[in-house]
């Protein structure tokens, strides 16, 4: 079945007090989902489990933030990003995601763990140029790995920039 | 089996036993430091489901707060101090602990600061006082060089005095018309003899001279070991620091 990528263009929104909270394995597939996160993204608990978190994935973030985030996290390290999410219906909401990997007693990653929260308004004010400069040196390749090969340096070159490591980037930003 | 179903077509319908049971085991597993347990499948049809969705949150928030505030520790451990505990999402006693965590550290940052600008500080220091002990050092040796010039100075002193003796006795031997020659050389030897004792009291000074520039270089070495014996120290705490982070990371 086609996957549904139509959009409303409509955003979500949850409370400043709330943090949408999801477990996936090591693979990536839903094994939690908060009722926060099923109210916002419009799915039931029984829609996400057991679905890999390209669920909720919207075609407006650019695939290197995914893949530097899926290199830190894989490593053992926690990882901040400012992430778009796609609900059921097409709608859309902003996050704040944090994602840290749980470890069993033997110290093997066995989990993973994210908190979303709302993100800041100034730091988003920020970041949306960046994911559009992103995506639009993605939208000139036609393979997922071709897309974030090409734009992966832009991010990193981005950084260099600012003489900032990407956490000093991301605390700055929500300050 | 009083439990209303509300279940989807496919889903299994469980009793209150079941959800009283599973209510248990995540509760049991929390208590025992496994905050990964959840309640899942809940069936919001249940009379238990608001509880169940509560114990669900009330892990969530404990949970990403465990997280929070141990990636900040961990990034202090670090030396990193911009990870600060996110206040977001966290009421109560969670909202206050990350406050206080997030000022302590704040003060581990300024006070990391301070230590290095200290440190640059008394790395000059070291340099300033190598300087001195170097200065002192070129004061020694000139003092040691004059020294051994009043062995010179003391011998022309004695030799002229020698010369004053000889030329008195061979004025003596030509009688009256030496006289005038005899008074000369008294004045040379009285010159000679009052330059020996001043040389003499040079020499005293020049004594003392040296004795205060050694103690110097002593002060100035006793206090280059102390700056040493701090700059391992620093080295060494850091060292542990970085010993002791290690389980904590594997935790």
């Amino acid at each position: 079945m086609a996957r549904d990528w139509s959009l409303t263009g409509n955003e979500r929104f949850f409370d400043h007090d709330e943090i949408i909270v999801s477990k996936t394995d090591t693979k990536g597939r839903i094994t939690y989902a908060n009722e926060v996160f099923q109210r916002v993204a419009l799915y039931t608990e029984e829609e996400l489990l057991g679905k890999s978190h390209n669920i909720v994935r919207h075609p407006d973030m650019p695939r290197c933030v995914f893949k530097f985030l899926w290199d830190r996290i894989s490593t053992g390290h926690e990882v901040f990003a400012y992430v778009v999410n796609r609900c059921k219906n097409g709608d859309y909401y902003w996050v704040f995601a944090h994602v840290t990997p749980t470890y069993n007693e033997h110290g093997r990653i066995v989990s993973y763990h994210s908190s979303r929260r709302v993100p800041d308004a100034g730091a988003l004010e920020q970041i949306k140029p960046l994911y559009r400069e992103l995506l639009d040196i993605e939208q000139r390749y036609r393979t997922p790995r071709e897309q974030w090969e090409a734009s992966l340096p832009a991010l990193v070159g981005k950084l260099e920039s600012l003489g900032l490591s990407y956490d000093e980037l991301i605390f700055t930003l929500c300050a | 089996m009083t439990t209303m179903n509300h279940t989807k077509p496919g889903q299994k319908s469980y009793d209150d036993t079941h959800w009283v049971k599973e209510a248990t085991r995540v509760c049991l597993s929390a208590s025992n430091g496994d905050l990964e347990a959840r309640v899942l499948h809940i069936d919001n049809g249940s009379k238990l489901a608001p509880m169940l969705h509560a114990i669900n949150q009330m892990l969530d928030l404990t949970d990403a707060f465990v997280r929070e505030a141990g990636a900040s520790l961990a990034f202090a451990s670090d030396g990193m101090y911009f990870r600060r505990v996110l206040p977001h999402g966290f009421r109560g006693s969670f909202e206050r602990t990350a406050a206080t965590i997030n000022n302590a550290t704040i003060r581990m940052d300024h006070d990391a600061k301070e230590l290095k600008q200290a440190q640059g500080e008394r790395d000059e220091l070291v340099e300033d006082i190598k300087t001195a002990k170097e200065v002192s050092g070129l004061l020694d040796q000139a003092t040691r060089d004059i020294e051994q010039m009043f062995a010179v100075i003391s011998d022309i002193a004695n030799r002229t005095n020698m010369v004053a003796l000889n030329a008195t006795i061979e004025a003596a031997r030509v009688g009256e018309a030496g006289r005038g020659f005899a008074v000369v050389a008294s004045e040379v030897s009285k010159l000679a003899q009052q330059s020996t004792s001043l040389t003499k009291q040079i020499q005293q000074n020049v004594i003392s001279i040296r004795q205060v520039s050694s103690q110097t270089i002593n002060s100035i070495e006793r206090i280059l070991e102390v700056l040493d014996r701090q700059v391992v120290q620093a080295q060494e705490a850091t060292l542990n620091l970085k010993d002791v982070k290690a389980p904590a990371r594997a935790a």
